[in-house]
């Protein structure tokens, strides 16, 4: 074998690669800046696999009955919001664990999914466009590569702005704040109990919008290909 | 107060959550035009109704109960572990590769050699995230879910791959166990010797945990880990061995779905045991005597799934939904507990 097909070999292989990476890292995109926000105001949500799951079968629900592949996405977000929101507030009890709720939320998203899913299994829902990044190239590997969903470039503009956000803004320090130290927050007057609740639902939201990835984008995905994708 | 107030009233927030995860459950179905009452109904029915019903409910229970314990020793010694699942897959593994090293032997000392291996794989594999959590600082919860699916992927790398039995074609399995070493029924009844081990293993841990000095400085770990330093007790291996039984209570119940249920390792043999013990565990806070209760009602609402599929139509997920609903009304009613009972 000559050097010139090892190189293309391992050129091809880079590449396959990249676009692989490109291709599946937008559920562990989003999953994982919806953990971040819940995790920075002190408490770990671990339901976030199932609402990933719910994120799914909704978004590809609405996106059926509604003709829009955004509204799917939105519709995803708001049903993550709904289950962040439920764990934030269980949690705020007394005497509530938020790992037990996280995994009970989990049993119960997935358990959700799927019987309301059942149905969506065979039908066929649009889906989200996607962009051609590799337009220029004459290469088809490229170009296959390249064709990343439009919910990837989002996704990394969000974790930039969280970056910025949590870094540099009066919210972003207010909610590292009530993650540090819960006493000192109460003592400047700021809510702790609804800045948690608040960001719990965030980050569902997020997990959500992930989750209708999975189904929207994913070729032939459908409803029954939900992976084990929390960060 | 009087003796019979205390003596239930620990259960009343259980009961209140039982009622509302039924209520919820039922609303649920409701709200899609399926008949509700029916449908608890026959909840109860395929989980209790019939000699048919209890048989398969207990069968379901057998293994529940050790992956219950997979949760409730580590909670003891103040760790949350979920990843019983994990333990449950090398624990089956590594049973399922006893047969082959020691042919020709009669069966008990194989099934005695299975249950070993299962235990101290499965209990290793548990360790691992105990090891983590006291040297390194990683908190085990997640470790243990992550070591899950490292688990669940080498079951599933190994049986589809070195370990297969190139005759089974659409289903990759190992070679089936010889009959000699398969785990039987108990005489007159369809359910298997499992069961009797799962509730063994759950009074031996209550009597572990309740009775001896080991279990009261695995409390006393649990309840403060900084006192238990003061008072010299050696945290470390204390939680290392809550994790690494509690993983061998549920390497074990890999073992019996090998040897008991399945008869090799498949996909199948994967059935989310391990995700319902923690379930299992929860409801009954952690006391191995309650995990027998809870493992049968755990394993009665599995058992009713083909019930309510035949009769009316219902998704298999819907056993799923309403172990869900359980699950999240027993945490949020545990606010109820007057008493001060240690959050895990």
């Amino acid at each position: 074998m000559s050097d010139g097909s090892d190189s293309l070999a391992l050129g091809s292989l880079a590449l396959a690669l990249v676009g692989g990476a490109l291709r599946v890292s937008t559920p562990f995109l989003f999953v994982s800046l919806g953990e971040c926000i819940t995790e920075k105001s002190g408490r770990i949500n671990l339901g976030l696999e199932g609402i990933l799951v719910l994120g799914a079968m909704s978004g590809y629900g609405v996106s059926l009955l509604t003709g829009s592949a955004w509204l799917g996405v939105l519709a995803a977000g708001g049903c993550g919001l709904l289950m962040g929101l439920l764990h934030g507030v269980l949690c705020s009890l007394a005497k509530v664990n938020d790992i037990a709720v996280g995994i009970a939320l989990m049993l119960f998203g997935t358990g959700l999914a799927f019987f309301l899913g059942k149905p969506l299994i065979q039908p066929q829902a649009p889906m989200l466009p996607s962009l051609d990044l590799g337009a220029w190239s004459d290469s088809a590997q490229l170009q296959s590569a390249l064709r990343i969903n439009v919910l990837l470039p989002l996704g990394l503009l969000l974790a930039v702005l969280l970056h910025w956000g949590l870094r540099a803004s009066r919210w972003g320090l207010a909610l590292r704040l009530v993650g540090d130290n819960a006493a000192a927050a109460r003592a400047l007057g700021y809510p702790v109990v609804p800045i948690r609740i608040g960001a719990t639902a965030a980050g569902g939201f997020l997990a959500g919008v992930g989750g209708a990835f999975l189904s929207l984008y994913t070729p032939a995905a459908g409803m029954k290909v939900c992976p084990a994708g929390r960060a | 107060m009087n003796p019979v107030w205390t003596l239930f009233a620990p259960l009343a927030p259980f009961t209140a959550a039982a009622g509302a995860a039924a209520l919820l459950f039922a609303l649920f179905l409701a709200a899609q035009g399926f008949p509700a009452v029916e449908a608890l109904g026959l909840v109860v029915e395929g989980a209790y109704g019939s000699s048919f019903a209890w048989q398969n409910t207990l069968s379901r229970a057998a293994p529940l109960m050790l992956t219950a314990l997979c949760v409730a020793l580590p909670a003891r010694a103040g760790l949350v572990i979920i990843g019983g699942e994990g333990a449950l897959a090398v624990g089956a593994l590594a049973a399922a590769m006893v047969p082959s090293a020691c042919a020709g032997w009669s069966g008990l000392p194989v099934q005695v050699l299975m249950a070993l291996a299962g235990f101290v794989v499965g209990g290793a594999w548990v360790s691992l995230s105990a090891w983590l959590r006291h040297a390194r600082g990683v908190n085990e919860t997640i470790s243990s879910l992550l070591l899950a699916y490292i688990g669940i992927a080498v079951f599933n790398f190994l049986v589809e791959g070195v370990l297969r039995d190139p005759a089974s074609l659409n289903k990759p399995s190992t070679p089936p166990l010889a009959d000699a070493y398969l785990i039987g029924s108990m005489p007159g009844l369809d359910v298997h010797w499992g069961l009797v081990w799962g509730v063994v293993f759950c009074i031996a841990a209550w009597f572990l945990v309740r009775q001896t000095v080991f279990g009261f400085a695995v409390g006393v770990v649990g309840g403060n880990p900084r006192a238990a330093l003061m008072a010299g007790l050696p945290v470390g291996s204390l939680i290392l061995a809550s994790c690494f039984l509690g993983g061998g209570a549920a390497g074990v119940a890999g073992m019996l779905e090998v040897a008991a249920v399945h008869g090799s390792d498949n996909a199948a043999l994967l059935a989310g045991y391990g995700y319902a013990g923690i379930l299992v565990s929860f409801a009954a806070r952690h006391n191995p005597l309650g995990i027998i209760a809870c493992a049968i009602l755990v394993g009665g609402i599995g058992a009713s799934g083909s019930l309510l599929q035949r009769r009316l139509d219902l998704p298999d997920a819907a056993t799923l939904v309403l172990q869900g609903a359980l699950f999240v009304a027993l945490l949020a009613f545990e606010t109820l507990n007057r008493k001060g009972v240690r959050r895990v």
